[in-house]
């Protein structure tokens, strides 16, 4: 079963051309899922990276807007995609010019995925 | 101490009003960044502390006469402080190492589980052409003419309305803060 | 500010058996969107026209006009038209009311 959801991202990884890595963590940036090649993009998969996403998707949520869904970083070389998707935080790493728009359209279809490993991180799964 | 007593009546008027009600709900129904995530009880999960509200209710508490009311205020304080845009709280918090490896362990040990138990429903090939009836119909297909002709000049109009888009913008761009 | 935008997307869904119409930036990003077409394709729209692109990548070369082809997606009763200019690319979604006439 988890070379089914391996191979579901690694999928997604070459359907959009230009993504590097797509990697699910918990809110404190503990990884679950990582797949990808990785290409010096460790800097957005270091420990510290993840929480501060919190954290600053936390006070984003504050400006009267609604929830903060997505935060959406662009460097010179690299953009990275970032999703809201609590408890878990779904991070895409993909090159400067890589299609956003086409990442962002992916959040519809890993839902139903994230649905099982959700349950791995909730506090009621231990309980059942 | 009257003071603190009239910052704290201030400070719940503007909290029951915009945020209380709404929070207590919000919190109860959906997962957000303060959620308890494992039931480990010595979880040092950092989004999980609450930020310095906490010390401050308890340094004024004996000033506070009743016991409901205490613990009325200190929530009110807490919420204040939750819903407070607070950049200068966000100071990068990072697991000890011990744990962040546990719970990589804790992790993959019940996403083990869970794949081997849960045949997952989601697992259906689409293929290209699988899901239409009679591709050989949509093969013999022409290109019309006039849709080539419509994008085309969609396309030149549109170039034209994108590049006049541009800010116009009413008030100063740049409003400063009025700090004493 | 965009009122342009917008109004060249009015004009294009008040043509006949056009349904929707939506632009994207060179990011796949919405830029705009009118009628009945969820602004997500924008998104996908753009990696079409890009993949296709890369079907002749010597067109580029020899004739430019050609690095910018226009693809028409069928289904049911729609279909899509997608073509992308350099930074924009424009998708539309149009309905067979009647039996169009080839011309």
């Amino acid at each position: 079963m988890s070379d089914d959801i391996k191979t579901y991202f690694n999928g997604l990884l070459e359907k959009v051309s230009g993504l590097h890595v797509i990697q699910i963590t918990d809110r404190d940036g503990v990884p679950l899922l990582r797949v990808g090649q990785e290409k010096n993009v460790d800097f957005a998969l270091m420990p510290s990276f993840i929480p501060t996403f919190t954290t600053a998707c936390d006070q984003a949520s504050k400006l009267g807007l609604g929830r903060n869904k997505t935060i959406i970083s662009m460097y010179s070389n690299y953009q990275v995609v970032q999703m809201n998707k609590l408890p878990l935080i779904l991070t895409f790493v993909g090159a400067e010019n890589c299609n956003t728009g086409h990442i962002l359209a992916l959040e519809q279809q890993v839902d139903g995925y994230l649905e099982d490993i959700k349950q791995a991180v909730t506090e009621s799964q231990t309980h059942a | 101490m009257e003071y603190v007593h009239s910052v704290w009546n201030y400070i719940a008027s503007v909290c029951s009003c915009l945020h209380c009600a709404e929070d207590v709900g919000a919190q109860n129904i959906e997962p957000n960044e303060r959620t308890h995530l494992l039931v480990d009880p010595v979880n040092h999960s950092p989004a999980l502390r609450r930020s310095n509200s906490d010390g401050l209710s308890n340094d004024y508490s004996h000033s506070l006469p009743k016991k409901d009311d205490q613990t009325a205020l200190s929530r009110l304080v807490q919420n204040t402080a939750i819903n407070m845009i607070n950049v200068g709280a966000m100071d990068c918090h990072s697991l000890e190492h011990q744990e962040y490896t546990d719970r990589i362990k804790t992790y993959s040990q019940r996403l083990h589980e869970l794949w081997n138990n849960v045949q997952h429903p989601n697992i259906t090939r689409k293929g290209l052409l699988k899901d239409v009836p009679s591709h050989q119909f949509y093969i013999t297909k022409p290109i019309y003419a006039k849709d080539t002709l419509q994008m085309k000049l969609f396309i030149e109009k549109a170039l034209i309305g994108v590049n006049q888009i541009q800010i116009d913008h009413k008030e100063a761009v740049v409003v400063p803060f009025q700090i004493p | 500010m965009e009122t342009q935008l917008e109004k060249v997307l009015s004009d294009i869904v008040t043509q006949p058996d056009t349904v929707g119409a939506l632009l994207a930036n060179r990011q796949g990003l919405c830029l705009g969107v009118k009628g009945d077409i969820n602004p997500n394709v924008s998104g996908i729209g753009m990696a079409i026209s890009d993949q296709v692109a890369g079907l002749e990548p010597r067109n580029a070369v020899a004739q430019p006009e050609a690095r910018h082809p226009t693809i028409c997606l069928y289904s049911g009763n729609r279909r899509c038209v997608i073509q992308r200019n350099g930074e924009i690319t424009g998708v539309i979604y149009k309905q067979h009311t009647s039996a169009p006439t080839s011309d």
